[in-house]
């Protein structure tokens, strides 16, 4: 790993985090669920780099976020990590084999997909005493879509200015 | 980069295999569950096995239920504590069990009730006895004046002890037949074996006194009795005065101060028993003789279920509910 | 292709999670709790809490009435001599039950129940 790379890692690591931290103040539809708004940063570390520096941020995001926010080893904790990623594996992998017909768009959406119902499953087997209701899974389903294509969409954009202005290897 | 193709799979399915094993785990619902009518309400048995003899053991403990209620049929028992060795062993169980009850709640749960409680009756529209009859049936009162005068003939009220023991008995059979996760209900004094399936406690809501239909908060127990006294469930409404069902042995008349009380004890015949006692005890004193003795836990509800005191033993595992 | 610029397989993806979100949003909401009703006579009956009805069921000294109403249910009338199971009231928790115990008949509500048992 060359310097230029490394430092561009902790760039999109550190916006990672910042928005991480500044997601937990936004209001949330269920307490400790996130929106996953500072997925874009782990989206354009796959797109640009690979799965391995996509985890290593996801890692440095969770673990930077939640010591940031003062809940290392919560429940949110717990449930920010096992969504976030199994979500990043599934990303990682749609971007090996099927990108294309996908693009960044479709990734993101099946994700935060992915990230948010892995949350409410963790959130309902380790905190509750109920079965999974439909309802509310639905509605995080339809929150991820949301989610999902705005940082697709920002992604996307910052994935091309990236290559732009350097010569990286794109996957 | 080759072995990532390997890597995404792998982790893809120890996901869905960890979050199906935890589904697994939890699954809570599989129980076979009957009920049957004993002692005036509704008995519920829900037992989680799977093994095949599960309905069998089921009907056993109904049986051994219903035996019991054979025994207390009336609720009202005519007797002498000279003639209590020729009772049935059930009766002289609960009988002895009574006793101890009574000298633990310093008389407040009085078996020896049954002379006045039978000149009550708790339906709507009903009115209160007659002070003469009431005056005149209290020397009969009192567990005490029973074992000075061991010829002489006394009325025990045995209906709500009498219930507890007939959950008591059908759990024992549960047990003895290797049954270590069920619950056994006979309107509402109940009593639960084991933990939950999924290892979680068990979760028992405790009605509002003044709100019907609502609860007040709720237990999280395991392998324990519960039984509630409320002064909602038997009464009637006389000149603006609500007259229920606990009777408070010193006067004859329905205790004041609680409006329901819960106790989490070792068997339900003991809950139940302690139930009655201190809720004719009061919030404050009832609140010490809980503290007193081992093994009672109690939950009193009053002012209009505004006012909830707890045993120093239940504070963390008891969370009161907002009304809605 | 470039993988920046969104795609036909994309669209494809967004809609099939919408509609898939969608589903859940409202399947869930029919199956939320269910009432069963049952007599001593073994006859049991199991009946959505959201449907609105007045059911009519003998027992074991007659008819009783039992009403289910705005996800809440609650015995309209009951041969029994004191009426005990009307004075509940209307029940709406999970794993709340009333019963008409003269008359054999319970009424018990499962689903997402919150509590494995109530006392009394």
């Amino acid at each position: 790993m060359d310097g230029r790379v490394l430092s561009r890692l902790g760039g999109l690591a550190g916006g990672a985090v910042a928005l991480y931290v500044f997601e937990a103040m936004l209001p949330s539809p269920m307490p400790w669920a996130r929106i996953g708004l500072s997925n874009t940063f782990v989206l354009i570390t796959l797109f640009a780099f690979g799965l391995r520096q996509a985890l290593l941020v996801n890692l440095v995001r969770v673990i930077a976020g939640n010591l940031l926010l003062g809940i290392f080893f919560s429940p949110a904790f717990v449930l920010s990590f096992g969504g976030s990623f199994t979500a990043v594996f599934l990303m990682g992998f749609l971007w090996q084999r099927f990108v294309p017909p996908l693009s960044v768009i479709g990734v993101s959406c099946l994700g935060a997909v992915v990230n948010n119902t892995v949350q409410i499953v963790l959130f309902t087997l380790l905190l509750t005493r109920s079965i999974i209701a439909g309802p509310v899974l639905g509605g995080f389903v339809l929150l991820g879509v949301a989610v999902g294509v705005l940082t697709g969409f920002i992604a996307a954009r910052i994935i091309e200015k990236l290559r732009l202005e350097t010569n990286l290897h794109l996957g | 980069m080759k072995h990532l193709r390997f890597v995404v799979p792998v982790a893809l399915i120890l996901v869905l295999v960890s979050i199906s094993l935890l589904s697994i785990r939890r699954g809570h619902s599989s129980f076979l569950s009957d009920s049957t009518i004993v002692m005036d309400t509704i008995g519920e048995i829900k037992v989680w096995s799977v093994r095949k003899d599960c309905q069998a053991a089921i009907d056993s403990a109904f049986e051994a239920m219903a035996r019991i209620d054979s025994l207390f049929r009336r609720g009202l028992i005519r007797m002498q504590w000279a003639g209590l060795a020729d009772q049935p062993d059930e009766v002289r169980a609960v009988v002895e069990l009574a006793d101890s009850v009574y000298d633990l709640t310093s008389g407040c749960f009085d078996p020896t009730i049954g002379s006045i409680s039978r000149l009550w009756n708790f339906v709507e529209g009903a009115k209160p006895p007659e002070a003469e009859s009431l005056y005149a049936a209290m020397p009969l009162v009192g567990f005490d004046k029973m074992k000075e005068q061991p010829s002489r003939e006394f009325i025990l009220d045995v209906g709500g002890i009498a219930k507890g023991y007939a959950v008591d008995v059908a759990s024992e059979v549960l047990e003895s037949q290797g049954f270590h996760c069920a619950i056994i209900n006979a309107g509402g004094d109940l009593r639960v074996l084991g933990r939950r399936t999924d290892g979680k406690l068990w979760r028992i809501g405790i009605r509002h006194p003044r709100q019907v239909g609502d609860l007040i908060g709720y237990i999280d127990v395991e392998d324990c009795a519960v039984a509630t006294s409320g002064d909602y469930e038997r009464f009637f409404i006389y000149q603006g005065e609500r007259f229920h069902h606990i009777l408070d042995p010193r006067t004859g008349m329905p205790a004041l101060t609680c409006e329901s009380v819960t106790v989490i004890a070792e068997s339900a015949a003991l809950a139940d028993a302690f139930a009655t006692g201190l809720f004719v005890l009061g919030p404050r004193r009832g609140l010490a003789v809980a503290e007193s003795v081992n093994g009672i836990e109690a939950v009193f509800v009053y002012a209009e279920g505004d006012s909830i005191v707890l045993t120093s033993g239940i504070k963390g595992r008891f969370k009161h509910l907002a009304a809605n | 292709m470039q993988p920046t610029r969104h795609t036909f397989a994309d669209f494809v993806v967004i809609v099939s999670l919408v509609i898939a979100g969608l589903y859940l949003l409202v399947s869930g909401k029919t199956s939320a709790s269910t009432v069963t009703i049952s007599t001593t006579e073994g006859e049991v009956l199991k009946l959505s809490l959201n449907d609105d009805r007045l059911v009519e069921i003998e027992g074991r000294l007659g008819k009783s009435v039992i009403e289910i109403k705005d996800g809440k249910v609650r015995f309209v009338d009951s041969p029994c001599p004191h009426h005990l199971c009307m004075r509940r009231g209307w029940i709406h928790e999970g794993g709340d039950w009333v019963a008409c115990a003269p008359n054999g008949i319970m009424v018990s509500i499962s689903g997402d129940a919150k509590f494995d048992a109530i006392t009394p």
